[in-house]
């Protein structure tokens, strides 16, 4: 099992500034490759002594034979190159590299059985691991995860279980569902308004909130009491327009609707129609003579039929939409009966059928049910052929506007926004930014950008580096269009494209890391530790040590002037010994954004207040200009926090990192980095400057376990 | 549980397929008798009793440690140990034990589960001895054969009129029967077992004859259900044809398991409707056409999920009909459907039940032993504890719900395999305080070493340690005796001058040595065999070594129980 120690860091605020201090924190940085990343060795520095100590350990105890002149090939190298030049190790693949394997005899049939060194004893496990570290860290943009056998592999698919749809696919569901009858404005709020008197419980999973399946009572009750209120509501003030238009859906055998006196045949069409619309697929007639394993016959349109019974439409329709919005198939995800299509492909693995399929897919990319064109196809097209698939996938992939929340969900869970701070106003802010009222309304402004602007680039043609780069604006409300000095609102979101999206001024913004709700502390005085915290654990997925009991008491027992930048501040703060350690890894991620204050604004200087009074004495320039040498190796400088960001998309850590939890979010359940890594490398390989993010999300419908079921 | 308070008195019992009952709970139903409860209180017996073992002890008893209590009673009776079992509930969530569960938990105050127990001799199989009649085995064994048959206890007390005024009691539900009756001309034969289905069981004791009870009620009142009940009653069986799917995980019947719970909480709360009559028990309407489309002829034939509902329905009538007095002794006899049968190979019996160690592939990789105890928590969870909430929830005089009046009683035909060690007693209720309650009671004798028969070595294994843990005890007969006793009877409505003699005033052999002396054996049933004496006199005999280490005086009394200051 590879060492994934994730640490938190504690950060305190004091005196306007976080300070953040890591005891130590290279005995925090975890072993394996994929966890600290590729970068992880140059953010430690501890490449050079790595390779140092991986030089003295085959001295010592290969180069009796791996010498010049010896009864071995010489590795007598001076350099990291030497060794990939001659085969010996591959660049941040340590389980590929014979250096590796040789010592602890992986399968490898070119080389001998025999353990290295050959007649000496095993070379002890702290200098194995420096040799395994020094390559693991070593920069690889190649197979990543260390993929190994691509080829699909019926027995090691997960089995899938029964599931509870999230709460915003419910919430979606009764909106796209009732939509097909009632003007989708009215179902809005009528859904909200239910939503809102019945609150359900919030979805909680571990990192996407979407992993949550627990049901409770709070849900049963909470589903109940939704189901009796929209029931109630549509069979009373929309009566005429459900059963006329989900009759209209495919009117089938009933040619002529009276409400009033609903004909057998409109009851079965309005029953087929609307309740597989809401369970995702046909439903279950006694044409399919299924049965329960106790030999229950299934015929869920006679079941459903029979709310008619003995009762006006009007009634008939109350209990129909009743039971369906709480039944298994509408609120849980079950793939069983007759959703299984094909043979056993192994291992219990079936085939899911194409009703199942495209739920999968709007459940994960629309957070939804599917519509009536995906309907339509579902019952059309061969998805047995590529080209069948291919076209389902490509349109469900190509309603922008239907894939923004699942994707607005996935982003605000990635990168933590709501641990977007509230603010905590007081008379500075007025002389800071004296036309914004900084409330929970701008608050939720900021938070809703940054998720809509990850959204409109993942789903209009945006690349993984737009994601940290794109100037594109989509401010629209008075108070978030002052933060950002923008004298014009964005477009419509309906309406936006690359081609008209408003932009931000040049060099201003650069993508997600630049907008207000990443920048914001909260307070008055701008937070660079928390930044470059947030920067290093949730986009760079590297880890952090945590500081030390007292770093708060030395933190505030340093002194420093007040007539200096915020930087310099923090600098002065964190130059201890017992700090500088790993604040160095740390502050330069938060420095690069000093061109943004504690509110978010772009600025080029910064207020000095006057000490203990809202007074404004002075403004100091601000220097966002950063050695990032620490971090990403010599040489690497940025001057902003636009040349941070660029860093940023190109490193191996981001990219891995936004790899496993984009997998995660479309699969509904935890990565494992080397069970999955040949479907993470495929992730991995579309997020750059030139793939389409939407590629990236293809990949993982592509994905041969997305369409197969394994029954436990 | 809040109680159910005078007024509002009211038994519910649910339906398969939209079957919905409701009885309320009136005091003129009882007879004169019942209406002077704080004087002579109702006692009623339940029983639930069953073939086959528990799998192993540790899936039964909430310990197998030495019980931190010693008593010793001032007769001269074996001291014993006991503890509260409230102890072994360290939070709201505990389980008593893996098949005890924690549905009994808030009744723990009320209950006594009992250890060491032991039959003094081997039967192998058998139909009759859990509740008395160690006659009627099928001859696995021939040490009893030819023992004079027995009334069971249940056949005791529901032929016996100061305890039952129903000369129809005991009720008997099941698929096998573990009762005994007597003839009026004296001949013991097997009780017959009723599969019926619930609701046509509700009618049987309801509207017999097609004439709901009380006969000759009038008038009355109606109070709707919530108007959602009776759909979400059905969604409730969208649910579980769901949960019978054929493509359904062990993973996804959870999931929708928990769900249904959920949403039978829900149910519960809505309300039934209930007509009211003006004198007697009443009863809302029941959804026949409901009932009779679920497309199940009996519930003993499916799958475990329709089994434990109709066991739920079961308890919920049986308390219902025990609050209307129409019966008095009820049991629910149950040998484990051969539907619970994961082993290809072999049936349940051999396939499970007798390979307690091994691993069944086809049993979700779980080992037999715990198979066993998972199969009989499910009857606990759905029937006993059912019942007993139900029972709980009807208050009558002197503080005490029916519940303390009753005693519910469960046992099984072996603890492990075919042993009869250690055989399982759990008494919930004090029969009107006549037991104290609230304790794990253990008679197990730890100072004379391990029991020489570990719990029945299937494997002919005597050094096998697996289902150690068995010590010489307490005859098992004694908890028939102690059940007995404490519903009223004395030993002339039980006890049979006919049987036992062979144990009485013997001076010879190992059970001379320490039974000298004993006139009369007493009590009820059978001590063991009286036609193999040789098993009894020969040293190196393991029954005779056994027979030696138990004190017969004692065998006509109850069981030794902690003191009512016991803590």
């Amino acid at each position: 099992m590879m060492n994934r120690k994730l640490i938190s860091v504690i950060l305190s605020f004091s005196l306007g500034v976080v300070i953040s201090s890591m005891n130590a924190c290279s005995q925090f940085i975890a072993t394996d490759n994929i966890s600290t990343g590729v970068d992880g060795g140059a953010i430690t520095n501890p490449s050079a002594s790595l390779f140092e100590k991986t030089q003295s350990t085959l001295a010592r105890d290969c180069n009796g034979c791996h010498r010049a002149g010896g009864t071995a090939a010489s590795f007598e190298f001076t350099t990291p190159q030497q060794f990939i030049t001659a085969g010996l190790i591959v660049p941040g693949r340590p389980r590929q590299s014979k250096l590796i394997y040789r010592m602890r005899n992986f399968n490898d049939t070119t080389v001998t059985t025999d353990n290295m060194p050959v007649g000496g004893s095993a070379i002890n496990s702290n200098d194995y691991q420096a040799i395994y570290d020094w390559i693991a860290e070593m920069p690889s943009d190649q197979n990543v995860f260390e993929c190994v056998n691509d080829t699909f592999v019926p027995s090691q698919v997960r089995a899938s279980h029964a599931k509870r749809i999230s709460i915003r696919q419910y919430s979606n569901s009764l909106k796209d569902l009732l939509s097909m009858s009632i003007t989708r404005p009215t179902v809005v709020s009528m859904v909200d308004g239910a939503l809102n008197m019945f609150p359900l419980p919030s979805d909680t999973g571990q990192y996407f909130r979407r992993e949550n399946n627990v049901f409770i009572g709070a849900h049963a009750q909470g589903f109940f009491d939704i189901a009796d209120r929209l029931a109630t509501t549509v069979s009373g003030s929309h009566l005429n327009d459900f059963v006329t238009r989900f009759i209209q859906l495919d009117p089938a055998t009933c040619t002529s609707i009276n409400v009033t006196t609903l004909s057998t045949a409109c009851r079965t069409q309005l029953v087929r129609n609307f309740a597989s619309r809401a369970f995702r697929r046909p439903l279950r007639d006694q044409a399919q003579n299924l049965s329960t394993t106790t030999g229950d016959q299934i015929n869920e349109v006679a079941d459903l039929v029979a709310e008619f019974n003995g009762v006006s439409t009007q009634e008939g329709v109350n209990r129909l939409i009743f039971r369906v919005l709480i039944a298994p198939h509408f609120s849980f995800q079950i793939e069983d009966q007759n959703l299984l299509v094909g043979s056993n492909l192994g291992s219990n693995t079936f085939a899911i059928s194409p009703y199942a399929f495209i739920s999968r897919l709007t459940l994960n990319f629309w957070n939804s049910i599917p519509d009536n064109t995906l309907w339509q196809m579902a019952e059309t097209e061969d998805f047995t052929t590529n080209t069948g698939f291919n076209n389902v996938l490509n349109y469900v992939l190509g309603q922008r506007l239907k894939m923004d929340d699942a994707m607005r969900e996935y982003y605000y869970d990635w990168l933590r926004l709501e641990r977007t701070p509230n603010f905590n106003v007081s008379p500075r802010f007025a002389l800071i930014a004296p036309n914004i009222t900084f409330n929970q309304s701008l608050r939720s402004d900021m938070i809703s950008e940054v998720e809509e602007l990850a959204s409109f680039l993942t789903t209009s043609g945006g690349t993984f580096e737009d994601l940290f780069m794109s100037d594109i604006s989509v401010a629209r409300s008075t108070q978030l269009m002052r933060v950002h000095n923008q004298g014009s609102a964005a477009p419509s979101y309906q309406t936006m494209t690359m081609a008209n999206a408003l932009r931000h001024p040049a060099g201003q913004r650069a993508g997600i890391l630049t907008r207000p709700a990443m920048t914001i502390s909260g307070s008055e005085f701008a937070n660079p530790i928390l930044r470059g915290a947030h920067l290093r654990k949730d986009i760079l997925c590297l880890n952090l040590g945590a500081p030390p009991s007292d770093a708060l008491d030395t933190f505030n027992g340093i002194t420093v002037p007040n007539n200096i930048t915020t930087r310099e501040k923090v600098g002065i703060k964190t130059a201890g010994a017992s700090c500088v350690g790993c604040h160095n890894l740390l502050n330069p991620l938060g420095f690069a954004f000093s061109n943004y204050n504690s509110l978010g604004m772009f600025i080029t200087q910064e207020p000095v207040f006057r000490s203990g009074q809202d007074v404004i004495e002075s403004y100091l320039n601000v220097n966002s200009a950063v050695d990032l040498s620490p971090l990403f190796g010599p040489g690497s400088t940025a001057q902003d926090a636009a040349g941070l960001s660029r860093f940023v998309a190109q490193q191996t850590s981001a990219k891995a990192c936004f790899a496993e939890k984009f997998m995660s979010f479309s699969l509904n359940r935890p990565v494992d980095r080397e069970d999955d890594a040949c479907r993470l490398n495929r992730i991995y390989s579309n997020l750059n400057s030139t793939d389409p993010l939407l590629d990236m999300v293809r990949s993982t419908a592509l994905d041969m376990e997305f369409r197969v079921r394994k029954l436990q | 549980m809040k109680k159910n308070d005078k007024v509002s008195r009211r038994m519910f019992l649910k339906g398969a397929g939209g079957v919905s009952l409701a009885i309320p709970f009136l005091p003129s139903l009882l007879p004169r008798q019942a209406w002077g409860q704080a004087l002579t209180p109702i006692k009623r017996y339940f029983s639930l009793v069953g073939g086959y073992d528990y799998g192993h002890h540790q899936n039964w008893f909430p310990t197998l440690n030495q019980l931190s209590q010693v008593h010793t009673p001032s007769n001269g009776d074996q001291t014993f140990r006991y503890q509260r079992l409230s102890s072994f509930l360290p939070n709201a969530t505990s389980i008593l034990s893996p098949m005890l569960g924690n549905r009994l938990n808030p009744y723990v105050n009320k209950m006594n589960i009992i250890r060491g127990l032991n039959l003094h001799t081997r039967i192998g199989h058998g139909g009759g001895h859990m509740l008395g009649n160690i006659a009627a085995t099928d001859g696995h064994d021939t040490r009893v054969t030819g023992l004079k048959p027995l009334r069971t206890i249940d056949q005791v007390l529901g032929a016996n009129r100061n305890f039952t005024p129903h000369s129809n009691d005991p009720l008997l539900i099941g698929n096998s029967a573990y009762s005994y009756l007597r003839s009026a001309g004296g001949t013991i034969s097997r009780a017959s077992s009723n599969m019926t289905k619930p609701n046509n069981l509700f009618n049987q004791l309801f509207v017999p004859g097609g004439n709901p009870i009380p006969q000759g009620g009038g008038g009355g009142t109606t109070t709707p259900a919530h108007p959602r009940r009776d759909v979400l009653t059905r969604v409730l069986e969208d649910y579980r044809k769901i949960r019978r799917g054929r493509n359904i995980s062990s993973t996804d019947a959870q999931i929708l398991d928990n769900t249904m719970d959920r949403y039978s909480d829900i149910l519960s709360r809505l309300g039934e409707t209930t007509t009211v009559a003006t004198s007697g028990c009443s009863y809302s309407t029941i959804n026949t056409a409901q009932a009779a489309s679920d497309g199940r002829n009996s519930f003993w034939d499916y799958n475990p999920e329709s089994h434990g509902y109709a066991f739920d329905m079961y308890a919920r009538i049986y308390a219902a009909a025990a609050s209307c007095d129409l019966r008095r002794v009820f049991n629910l006899h149950v040998n484990i459907p051969d539907f619970f049968d994961r082993n290809a190979d072999e049936d349940f019996h051999q396939g499970h039940s007798h390979q307690p160690w091994a691993t069944i592939a086809s049993n979700g990789g779980r080992i037999n032993h715990q198979y066993m105890g998972q199969i009989w928590r499910l009857y606990i969870d759905t029937f006993l504890a059912r019942l007993v909430s139900e029972l709980d929830s009807f208050q009558e005089a002197a503080g005490r719900t029916m519940l303390d009046n009753s005693l519910v009683h469960m046992t099984l035909e072996s603890s492990t395999v075919h042993s009869d060690y250690n055989k399982p007693c759990l008494l919930i209720g004090s029969a009107a305080g006549a037991l104290t309650t609230g304790h794990m009671i253990d008679y197990s004798r730890r100072e004379l070493g391990p029991h020489p028969e570990q719990g029945d070595n299937f494997e002919s294994d005597p050094a096998n340690p697996r289902f150690g843990h068995v010590y010489y005890g307490a005859h098992y007969n004694r908890s028939l005796t102690t059940i007995l006793q404490a519903m009223g009877l004395s030993a002339a409505d039980y006890e049979d001058p006919e049987i036992n003699r062979f144990f009485q005033a013997r001076t010879d052999g190992r059970i001379g040595t320490v039974n000298n002396g004993i006139a009369r054996i007493g009590g009820y049933g059978h001590i063991g065999s009286e036609n193999s004496g040789v098993w009894y006199y020969n040293d190196s005999q393991l029954y005779s070594q056994q027979y030696s280490r138990y004190n017969y005086h004692f065998y006509k009394n109850s069981l030794p129980f902690p003191p009512s200051s016991a803590v």
